[in-house]
């Protein structure tokens, strides 16, 4: 073990078309506040600031909606091992987050409704730990499916770092799951 | 065996609850009930000693209602209570999911000798609400039940010796710590009672020196002449007395507090737990099986530390009721007597293990992390100074030391900071500590840790820095590492999770590796 290492970026980026979901996502968000400031301006606004503002804001919006999702796309990446998960967000404060497969509990599958038109998938892994889940944006719908398959075949092998019986293995809890029926006997019956 | 027994009825809660529950009712019900005698009063007719009579009746046939309603049901395999007489509900945990049990006595329940038990399962989600709760068993059944039902959850290992085998009863007998009622003295210096003092002092001292002149002047018209010129005297004197008295009760209030909560404190080892048992009026009772510990954080803030005091808290999975997973183990005592409970609670005296450094970079950010706001503080003082030019030598050197003293603190502060930062590993244990005004020092139990969080903002990338968080299912979820050098990273990582984090390394040919 060289102690000069350090942590490298996952290998693998997401889906090319997160790039447009997030553009898409924060144009919208311009337009909306810049139609939201167009109505709102002449009626309530202070007289220094004219209604044709409103267009150099909206240019400012439209630039950080591109570059921002430039910069989320390049810093968003993901990489699934057989033993750990490992994810990386953020292009100002970067984080990552690892996590041994076997300590998985959950995983979790959402779409937007954009997100559906371009056939993009969120995928959310949550541990025991109450310090947050790791979370992919921008997968392919096949690609998170399979992934979600792969971790869940994995996950709750070594116990989740709750039970007191860790020798005992608990299966998997995915919340896509359904209830079993309640008891037989149940007094609610 | 008498008491709660194994069987397929649904039982009745300890009849004396009978008596509990109108007396919570009644007390409940005490500003409605003023309220009704005093408008029956009023009345004088026959209907008013009416309503006198269903405001007393009410809260009893609701205390009677609640406890009929109430049933609890115990099998091999599962407990449960039902609530309710037109909304029925009904609450079920599996015996293999309990992990913890409280108990929790009142004190009308204690007069009576009942207890109340909540079983948590854990959840990290889970709420009051979800918590199955038996309000009222008799103790000595309660406490066999307890036992019963941690054990039924306890490890295959070695046969538990019988519940009845009373746990201070060993050879070392008595309990691991006890209260004493000198700990009061740190009572008033805990962080959030020192912000309420000064909070209220603040806003005191301005209210009465706001209101002063205006007071003197009312005196003055009611009392005339004679009192004019003692006037500002008595202004003084009042804002003394004013002074001395919000004192005395920021300063009295958290002592009494803490003699009720924590009065009677005493740690218990049991055969495979800690059991803490607290409170003067309310007795609270926390079993905390050696499964659930985690860890240890010793939480020490500013003044009490100076005072030389520290609070332990477990690290626990499976939350605790309102302490979450942070369940106290020792309250705010002498520093040693904390650190030492914390020895025995983690078998190595971990707390007090020598820390390594994070280095003159970790150093320079909690420097400049201080100085930077006091900075702009002291440069606003000096533009304000040079604005309104005080004229007189003493306007002067008010200015001065309204601009020096930020940055004293602030410097004070930074230089505290420094020598709380650091991480130890130990065979098997991470410790961590940082923080002056609240400092920690947290322990984790490797066997605890679940992966890795790492931080970095474009400041501490500079600086090759990272916040790095090492998760457990235990506590806030993670234990924190604080500015740790990035070249560090990957030696701790082999400490922690050996060859988790090995396919995520990459030489870091820049920087030179760092001395161990």
């Amino acid at each position: 073990m060289p102690s000069a290492a350090a942590l490298r970026e996952p290998a693998c980026a997401v889906d090319v078309r997160a790039r447009w979901l997030w553009t898409a996502q924060g144009l919208g968000l311009a337009v909306l506040g810049a139609l939201a400031l167009g109505v709102g301006l002449p009626l309530l606004g202070p007289a220094w600031l004219p209604t044709w503002s409103v267009v150099p804001l909206l240019g400012l919006g439209v630039t950080l909606a591109v570059v921002g999702a430039g910069l989320r796309y390049r810093w968003h990446r993901y990489e699934v091992t057989p033993e750990a998960v490992y994810v990386q967000t953020g292009w100002w404060t970067r984080e990552q987050r690892l996590a041994p497969l076997a300590r998985v509990q959950t995983v979790d599958r959402h779409e937007t409704a954009l997100g559906r038109a371009l056939g993009l998938t969120s995928l959310t892994l949550t541990t025991a730990s109450a310090a947050g889940p790791l979370r992919i944006d921008g997968l392919r719908r096949e690609v998170a499916a399979a992934l979600a398959r792969d971790v869940l075949e994995r996950a709750g092998r070594g116990g989740d770092g709750t039970d007191q019986h860790e020798h005992q293995q608990r299966p998997p809890h995915p919340q896509q799951q359904d209830h079993p029926d309640p008891e037989p006997g149940s007094p609610l019956r | 065996m008498s008491g709660p027994e194994v069987g397929t009825d649904w039982r009745r809660l300890d009849p004396r609850m009978l008596v509990v529950h109108p007396v919570r009712e009644l007390a409940r019900f005490v500003p409605a009930l003023l309220v009704v005698l005093f408008a029956g009063r009023v009345a004088r007719d026959g209907e008013g000693g009416a309503w006198q009579l269903l405001a007393v009746l009410g809260p009893l046939a609701l205390g009677i209602v609640r406890y009929l309603s109430t049933r609890y049901l115990l099998t091999p395999d599962r407990i449960a209570v039902r609530h309710g007489l037109l909304r029925r509900r009904v609450i079920e945990v599996p015996r293999a999911r309990v992990r913890t049990v409280d108990l929790t006595a009142t004190l009308s329940q204690r007069l009576l000798g009942l207890v109340s038990m909540r079983v948590g399962t854990g959840l990290a989600t889970s709420t009051d609400q979800d918590d199955l709760v038996l309000d009222g068993l008799g103790a000595a059944a309660a406490s066999r039940l307890r036992d019963d039902l941690l054990e039924s959850t306890a490890h295959d290992g070695a046969p538990l010796p019988r519940p009845d085998a009373r746990p201070d009863a060993g050879p070392d007998a008595g309990p691991v710590s006890r209260f004493h009622p000198s700990w009061l003295r740190f009572a008033p210096l805990d962080t959030t009672a020192l912000a309420a003092v000064a909070a209220a002092l603040a806003s005191g001292a301005s209210l009465v020196l706001q209101s002063a002149p205006d007071l003197g002047r009312r005196l003055e018209s009611s009392a005339g002449t004679a009192l004019r010129d003692a006037a500002p005297l008595v202004g003084v004197a009042l804002v003394v007395l004013v002074l001395g008295a919000v004192a005395l009760v920021l300063v009295v209030g958290p002592v009494v507090r803490a003699a009720l909560v924590d009065g009677g404190y005493r740690l218990d080892r049991t055969p495979r737990a800690w059991r803490v048992t607290r409170g003067l009026l309310t007795r609270q009772e926390t079993t905390l099986d050696d499964a659930r510990v985690a860890g240890v954080v010793v939480d020490e803030g500013l003044a009490v530390r100076w005072a030389g005091g520290a609070v332990l808290r477990g690290i626990a999975t499976g939350g605790i009721g309102e302490e979450g997973g942070l369940p106290l183990l020792v309250p705010a005592a002498p520093a040693r007597e904390a650190e030492a409970v914390a020895a025995r609670v983690l078998g190595v005296d971990a707390v007090r293990a020598p820390l390594r450094d994070h280095g003159p970079a970790a150093r320079a950010r909690r420097w400049s992390r201080a100085m930077a706001p006091a900075g702009l503080l002291a440069a606003a003082v000096i533009a304000g100074a040079l604005a309104v030019r005080p004229a007189t030598p003493v306007a002067l050197a008010t200015w001065a030391v309204a601009a020096l003293v930020p940055l004293g603190v602030a410097a004070g502060l930074a230089a505290d900071r420094c020598r709380a930062l650091g991480h130890a590993r130990l065979p098997r244990h991470l410790v961590t500590s940082a923080g002056s005004w609240r400092r920690r020092r947290e322990v984790l139990d490797l066997d605890h840790v679940l992966g890795w969080q790492v931080r970095a903002s474009p400041w501490q990338r500079r600086r090759g820095l990272a916040t790095v968080r090492v998760t457990t299912a235990g506590g806030t979820g993670a234990v924190t590492l604080l500015d740790l050098p990035q070249v560090d990273l990957a030696g701790l990582a082999a400490d922690v999770t050996p060859g988790l984090l090995d396919p995520f390394l990459t030489p870091l040919a820049a920087a030179a590796p760092r001395g161990r």
